[in-house]
């Protein structure tokens, strides 16, 4: 499994700047427990610690409440609301996909 | 069987699962109200969803004896009830009883408000697409009581399966036909100076409203006999889904020409193939030069959230547009909870426009941000050489932008104007022709 963080500064509807990006890899199946362990791990790679919150897709993590998921992630964890953040949740999408390729 | 049935009475039973907490009826009692229904008596549970009943048995029993109590012919389910389901919740229900859901509740309220060819063709559209799948359970529920042999090998209900699916794509033929119609008619306003701004949101959110306080009193559509809620000596109705055609109006600002359109409201829980149904009502909102999100912020804060996110979903991936939210009916809030929702709201709605489209309170703000947020014009200065060829590029360029300053000499005319690129560039290779003419 690979993961990719995208730090970046959005308004409502699109992204202004992306800060950063941090990545991680896995051999291990994906459950739940290894995939937020690795969405930790690449969000832990990015060059500053972000201080928004973390925004996924809802099937990302199998769907699981979001409060649940939020308890492995600092400083807050929410999934994607607005147009920008689905954005930039795309961007991270890429950027996983064109890692996954280097890594093969 | 009961008078349940009846076309003028049709009474019906709301019920709804959810996987935990309380379920909230309002919106499916609005919506069956909103498609003729009486709503007698409501039901819900809080479980997680049963695989052949969605609901549990106990409570489906517990819904038969309701429909029986209140003599209802319908039984309208707020959840995505797959084919089986319907088919099985049926056979519980007393003979005659209907089972509806949300999809096919809010497509019947479509068909009851399509007017136009193209609303028809894209109800007709969705209305297959939610049939092609339960047809195909048709066929193997029928097929599993049939056996090989003599007359075994019927068509079974195969053949509707193929019917369906040559009817969707003659009817995705015609839409698109009309789509690039409106493309062109879109493009063509475009070419001849008009902002196109597009008016989006929650249906309910008090769009038509909106659009009525700001057009100006120059109708340019044709389909304004088809939205009633248009008209100013309407009262404005509480009702969902009021607008279900696009209107088109031209709105009165300081200094650019807007085309305004109201478009079809959002809702929530849709399935991809209902929104894709009406692709050529958003193509409106899609391909404006500015949305206008509007919401209703008279609502609860999460409401409001869960609406705009809706929306946003709605909006995303082919939305190109600057989008302004918009928080309508701000006369209904408290003082202080516009200030509170503005906070609580700001990574979904950054610096809302707050008005009140019923009062006119923060119209002009709102005329303002339009016009500012619309793509910047270009500033130029031709001078050309006096002539009548001259003078109609002149009376152009002040049907297509905005003229600052406009001064003649002996032999000359200098005209200052603000106006869309392209309009630019066509004012200036106008005047570069009027040129060469004048140097031949």
């Amino acid at each position: 499994m690979v993961a990719a963080a995208v730090h970046a500064v959005i308004d409502s509807s699109r992204i202004r700047s992306v800060e950063g990006m941090g990545f991680a890899s896995a051999r291990e199946g994906p459950t739940l427990d290894a995939t937020l362990a690795l969405t930790a791990e690449a969000i832990g790679n990015l060059p500053e610690p972000p201080d928004c919150p973390i925004v996924s897709e809802g099937g990302e993590f199998y769907g699981e409440p979001a409060e649940l998921v939020a308890l492995s992630f600092r400083p807050d964890f929410k999934y994607v609301e607005s147009i920008g953040e689905r954005a930039t949740v795309q961007t991270a999408h890429y950027a996983a996909y064109a890692a996954r390729d280097l890594l093969r | 069987m009961t008078s349940g049935n009846d076309a003028d009475a049709r009474r019906a039973i709301v019920a709804k699962r959810v996987d935990s907490g309380d379920a909230d009826l309002g919106e499916i009692r609005n919506l069956a109200a909103a498609a003729g229904y009486e709503v007698v008596g409501e039901l819900s549970q809080s479980r997680t969803e049963d695989a052949a009943f969605m609901f549990g048995e106990g409570k489906v029993a517990e819904l038969r004896d309701l429909v029986i109590e209140r003599d209802a012919g319908y039984v309208i389910v707020d959840n995505d009830v797959g084919p089986y389901q319907t088919f099985n919740i049926g056979s519980e229900l007393p003979e005659g009883v209907e089972v509806v859901d949300r999809f096919t509740l809010i497509l019947e309220i479509f068909g009851q408000r399509a007017n136009t060819r193209k609303a028809q063709l894209q109800v007709e559209l969705a209305g297959l697409r939610y049939e092609l799948p339960r047809a195909q359970a048709k066929a193997s529920l029928a097929k599993r009581d049939e056996r090989p042999g003599f007359m075994g090998l019927g068509e079974y209900d195969e053949s509707v399966e193929r019917d369906i699916k040559r009817q969707i794509s003659e009817i995705r033929d015609e839409l698109a036909s009309i789509a690039e119609k409106e493309e062109a008619r879109r493009e063509k306003r475009r070419a001849s100076g008009f902002d196109l701004v597009a008016l989006a949101g929650y249906t309910n959110a008090g769009k038509s409203t909106l659009m009525r306080r700001l057009a100006a009193e120059l109708d340019i559509d044709e389909n304004d006999d088809r939205h009633p809620d248009l008209d100013p000596t309407a009262e404005s109705e509480d009702m969902l889904f009021t607008t279900l055609g696009t209107t088109t109006r031209r709105a009165a600002m300081n200094r650019r020409d807007v085309l305004l359109t109201d478009t079809v409201g959002f809702v929530s829980d849709l399935p991809h193939w209902l929104v894709e149904s009406f692709r050529s009502t958003l193509d409106s909102v899609y391909r404006a030069d500015l949305v206008l999100l509007v919401v209703d912020a008279s609502e609860p804060v999460e409401t409001v959230r869960e609406k705009l996110v809706t929306s946003h979903e709605t909006l995303y991936e082919r939305n190109e547009a600057p989008i302004v939210t918009v928080f309508n009916k701000v006369d209904r809030l408290e003082p202080g909870e516009l200030a509170d929702k503005r906070a609580a709201l700001s990574g979904l709605a950054p610096n809302p426009v707050a008005v009140s489209a019923h009062t006119g309170a923060g119209i002009a703000e709102l005329r303002d941000r339009v016009e500012s947020e619309l793509p910047r014009w270009e500033r130029e200065r031709l001078v050309l050489p006096l002539s009548d060829d001259a003078m109609s590029l002149v009376s152009w360029v002040y049907d297509n932008g905005h003229v600052n300053e406009e001064t003649y000499t002996d032999d000359q005319v200098t005209i200052a104007f603000e106006a869309r690129p392209t309009v630019v560039a066509k004012a200036r290779s106008k005047a570069a022709d009027l040129a060469a003419v004048e140097s031949a």
